[in-house]
């Protein structure tokens, strides 16, 4: 088992004064790392990476396990859009999902594989399922990089 | 004008191999910065901020101005559950959990929560939270453009 690190920072002068701020947090107990990257289609849903129950290979894992996730469009122009999927238990799957815009050169990042969305406000979530990409405008280079237990 | 920096590192050593990244990101013509410590409690969901159409306080961000949120969970034992509000048709809250030391970031402000694929996302209403076993402090920063 190994110790995952993680810093973010963000930096900005306005009035001749620094706003932002740098977090570190160690994560540990990281079993299994995934770092790709992909092509992700214009105009195509593209599997990204999917969870269940075991560790299913290279791209599929345990939610419950997941440490930390980062999915990085290192495209200069055009965006991509992630779909992110749950599992609330019932036999068919999924059974939600959101949907989140990676602009040009920026990042997503979760330190958990616990996701829903419901119609009011909701403490207690599901696994997540799957966790799809789909660019617009042109085909984008995906970085991404997963740790579990 | 200014321009925001912003910096993804992450590092860990599998069978002595280094693994991760250092994802470098700059936003021009930032005009507004907000950052704020707060203490989100457990018994129910309080507001971090939301968005409108227009500016009407510090604590309200406009509509598709943000270019980089960030939420950082600053607890050393308690997770926090963030509800991303969507007031549209059907009320939709989009819900992630956030560990100790962990984050939520976005570069945009918004999101869909319909259930199915679609690249037509919503504006954001407002982001609540709520803590799991005990009172948390939540750091948020937001820069916008306008």
């Amino acid at each position: 088992m190994a110790d995952l690190t993680v810093t973010t920072s963000d930096t900005v002068t306005l009035t001749g004064r620094k706003y932002g701020n740098e977090h570190t947090t160690t994560i540990s107990g990281v079993n299994n790392v995934v770092h790709a990257v992909t092509v992700v289609p214009n105009a195509t849903a593209f599997n990204l990476f999917s969870f269940g129950s075991s560790l299913q290979g290279f791209s599929s894992f345990v939610a419950s396990d997941l440490k930390y996730m980062r999915f990085t469009n290192t495209d200069s122009t055009h965006p991509v859009f992630l779909t992110v999927s749950f599992d609330d238990g019932s036999p068919t799957a999924p059974d939600g999902a959101s949907n989140i815009e990676i602009p040009a050169g920026c990042s997503f990042v979760a330190f958990s594989g616990e996701h829903k969305v419901s119609g009011s406000a909701v403490f207690s979530l599901d696994s997540m399922y799957r966790i799809q990409g789909r660019a617009t405008g042109g085909d984008v280079t995906m970085d991404m990089f997963i740790a579990t237990a | 004008m200014s321009t925001l920096t912003t910096k993804i590192t992450e590092s860990v050593t599998l069978n002595g191999k280094s693994f991760g990244n250092e994802i470098t990101k700059t936003h021009a013509d930032i005009k507004t910065a907000k950052q704020t410590v707060v203490e989100v409690g457990t018994g129910s969901f309080m507001e971090l901020f939301d968005f409108a159409t227009s500016r009407t306080g510090i604590g309200t961000a406009q509509d598709a101005k943000a270019q980089y949120i960030r939420i950082t969970n600053l607890d050393a034992n308690n997770f926090v559950v963030i509800n991303v509000y969507l007031d549209i048709a059907t009320d939709e809250y989009i819900a992630f959990k956030i560990p100790a030391g962990g984050c939520f970031l976005l570069c945009e402000d918004k999101m869909d929560g319909g259930g199915s694929a679609t690249t037509t996302l919503d504006q954001i209403d407002a982001v609540n939270a709520r803590a799991n076993s005990a009172t948390v402090q939540v750091e948020v920063f937001i820069a916008e453009i306008n």
